[in-house]
């Protein structure tokens, strides 16, 4: 479903550079639940964005779902980003001047409106559907997130530190609402330095200094 | 959801970018409307200004002596009157205003003054202007005021010149010059006195060049005329001629400096306020791309909104460009005031230029935004 062959990923040049990624080969089956944790800087969210068709990797392959990532032109990589990734970022990166369905809509390219109040209903938001992510607090705006993410009912969510700045209770609360996703079938690939995400994936990926160190289940 | 909502939608949200902005854009807008309409009434106003000190070009028989000109103030020789419709009828000449002349000293019951006839005004095709001399009707005269003194006449007294009588229609106020000894008739009038029938020695007109200080515009002018009336020669009183052209040029240099500073000024606040736009919304642009959105919607969201401040600006500046010309307007231009006036023309320029500067003043933060790299925006947030 989500295979990356021989990714390596070097950002500069010349003394400066530094590889952020090293001959990486990864996979996630259908339905999986993957973990992909590690120290700061070692690659993680690299490994993540390069996954995405959002960061074209220096060399190596990444195909999802079929789809050749980085043989497709821009037009395609955007409407297969569109269709099959969800991303949930550690800051959120909700849209400051939409209100939370607008931001979920925002990501629907057609979607009914109805459908996204269900999902803003679904994450415990119905109440503030009309807020703006500024008057909510970091938990409910990672739900909004996460709504956003779903909404077009994507096969893979792709998350890089989702809980990161999110306090425990918030941090269950997210994971819950991914685990429920996985559990209806949906391909997970987590990026975190924490523990809490480990008891509920399938696997768990660590990475060292933009290597692989080891792969268990 | 659409683009138009969305730019609607951040434009609420960065209020005060988007009023730093749309400053910009109107001030610019503002200044270029408000010149616009001012240099017009300038212009008029130069004109006028200029029309007012006298006629600038003496076009007199070929073999007139210039030193007995300049002495007795009008050349010895005539020449057809003819010549002025032939002048007249050139478009391609730098002449306007033609006024044909007679002059000669009478004695008028032991006062010596100068008999002048003045034809009516002459325009070449298509350049008809308000005539700057007023006619003096048949059987009449207008006196200058020291003959008058000397001859103690008054309006609408009987004048004998040369044997004949004349209504004195006018009598002209003092103006310290050879006016004050001029009894004015209607060229006719003089020419059937003096004998001189269908015979002018003058042709008084004004140059219509617009020269730099380089050109020699007595040279110009004498080429034009031996083409057209090769019997006649020209004289350009040059420090009116001068002037004339200086102010022209003053006038034309003031906005052509200003305009350029006013827009470069103005584009550069634009470009700034754009960049810093783009700068605080990298990761808004980097979520667009994770979901799915070209660099065409990225294009379109800030080309989108510059173009919606041009409007806005377009609509504002020139509102207030008017304004200020049609306040400050009358008090500068006091000769022309009437002459500052709102041009809708101006609007509908301005409609569609503005959009145009802000677009191109925003044109480098949107190729930044466009060309951004969405995940170093979203893991560097």
């Amino acid at each position: 479903m989500v295979d990356a062959v021989g990714v390596s990923k070097r950002y500069g040049r010349g003394t400066n550079a530094i590889e952020a990624l090293v001959d990486v080969s990864f996979s996630a089956r259908p339905g999986e639940f993957v973990v992909v944790n590690g120290p700061s800087g070692c690659g993680k969210s690299t490994l993540l964005m390069a996954l995405g068709g959002m960061l074209r990797p220096t060399r190596g392959s990444v195909t999802v779902d079929g789809t050749d990532v980085y043989g497709a032109t821009n037009a395609e990589r955007a409407a297969f980003r569109a269709s099959a990734i969800g991303f949930v970022f550690q800051m959120f990166h909700l849209v400051p001047y939409l209100s939370v369905l607008d931001n979920v809509l925002l990501a629907s390219r057609g979607a009914e409106r109805g459908r996204a109040a269900a999902l803003v209903e679904s994450v415990g938001l119905a109440d503030r559907r009309a807020h703006r992510p500024a008057q909510l607090s970091a938990g409910e705006r990672q739900r909004a997130a996460i709504a956003r993410a779903l909404v077009n009912q994507p096969p893979v969510i792709l998350a890089d530190e989702p809980t990161g700045s999110l306090d425990p209770e918030n941090e269950t609360a997210v994971l819950d609402l991914l685990a429920s996703y996985h559990g209806a079938g949906g391909t997970v690939v987590l990026v975190t330095h924490g523990a809490a995400a480990l008891r509920y994936c399938d696997r768990n990926v660590r990475i060292v200094a933009g290597r692989i160190e080891s792969d268990e289940i | 959801m659409h683009t138009p909502r969305l730019i609607g939608q951040e434009i609420t949200h960065a209020r005060l970018n988007t009023i730093l902005s749309a400053l910009a854009a109107c001030l610019a807008v503002a200044m270029c409307v408000f010149l616009v309409m001012t240099q017009a009434a300038a212009r008029r106003e130069t004109r006028r200004v200029m029309r007012d000190m006298g006629f600038n070009v003496r076009i007199v028989p070929r073999e007139t002596d210039a030193a007995r000109m300049y002495l007795e103030g009008y050349s010895e020789h005539t020449m057809p009157f003819e010549v002025v419709h032939r002048l007249a009828e050139q478009d391609t000449i730098a002449y306007n205003h033609l006024v044909a002349t007679l002059q000669q000293r009478v004695d008028i019951d032991g006062v010596s003054a100068v008999l002048t006839g003045v034809s009516g005004e002459l325009f070449p095709p298509g350049r008809k202007k308000p005539p700057m001399s007023s006619a003096v009707e048949l059987g009449t005269v207008h006196v200058g005021y020291e003959v008058a003194q000397r001859l103690g006449v008054r309006r609408r007294d009987t004048l004998t010149v040369m044997g004949e009588p004349f209504r004195v229609a006018r009598v002209t106020p003092q103006s310290g010059s050879i006016d004050d000894m001029r009894v004015l008739t209607s060229l006719e009038d003089a020419q059937r006195v003096l004998g001189l029938i269908g015979q002018v020695n003058e042709i008084k007109a004004i140059d219509c060049l617009c020269l730099t200080p380089d050109e020699d515009p007595q040279a110009i002018l004498r080429a034009e005329l031996q083409r057209v009336a090769p019997e006649a020669n020209v004289y350009l009183v040059s420090d009116m001629a001068e002037a004339r052209a200086r102010q022209r040029r003053s006038t034309e240099t003031y906005a052509r400096v200003l305009v350029p500073v006013v827009l470069v000024v103005c584009a550069a606040w634009l470009c700034v306020l754009s960049a810093l736009n783009v700068r605080a919304r990298r990761g808004e642009l980097g979520v667009l791309r994770a979901l799915g959105y070209g660099s065409g919607t990225v294009v379109a969201l800030f080309a989108g909104k510059a173009a919606l401040i041009g409007l806005v600006a377009a609509a504002v500046g020139y509102g207030a460009g008017t304004a200020a010309a049609l306040v400050a307007g009358p008090a500068v231009f006091e000769v022309t005031a009437k002459a500052v006036r709102p041009d809708g023309a101006l609007l509908g320029l301005s409609l569609l230029l503005a959009p145009a500067f802000t677009l191109v003043a925003s044109f480098v933060p949107i190729v930044m935004a466009a060309s951004q790299d969405p995940a170093v925006a979203l893991v560097g947030e």
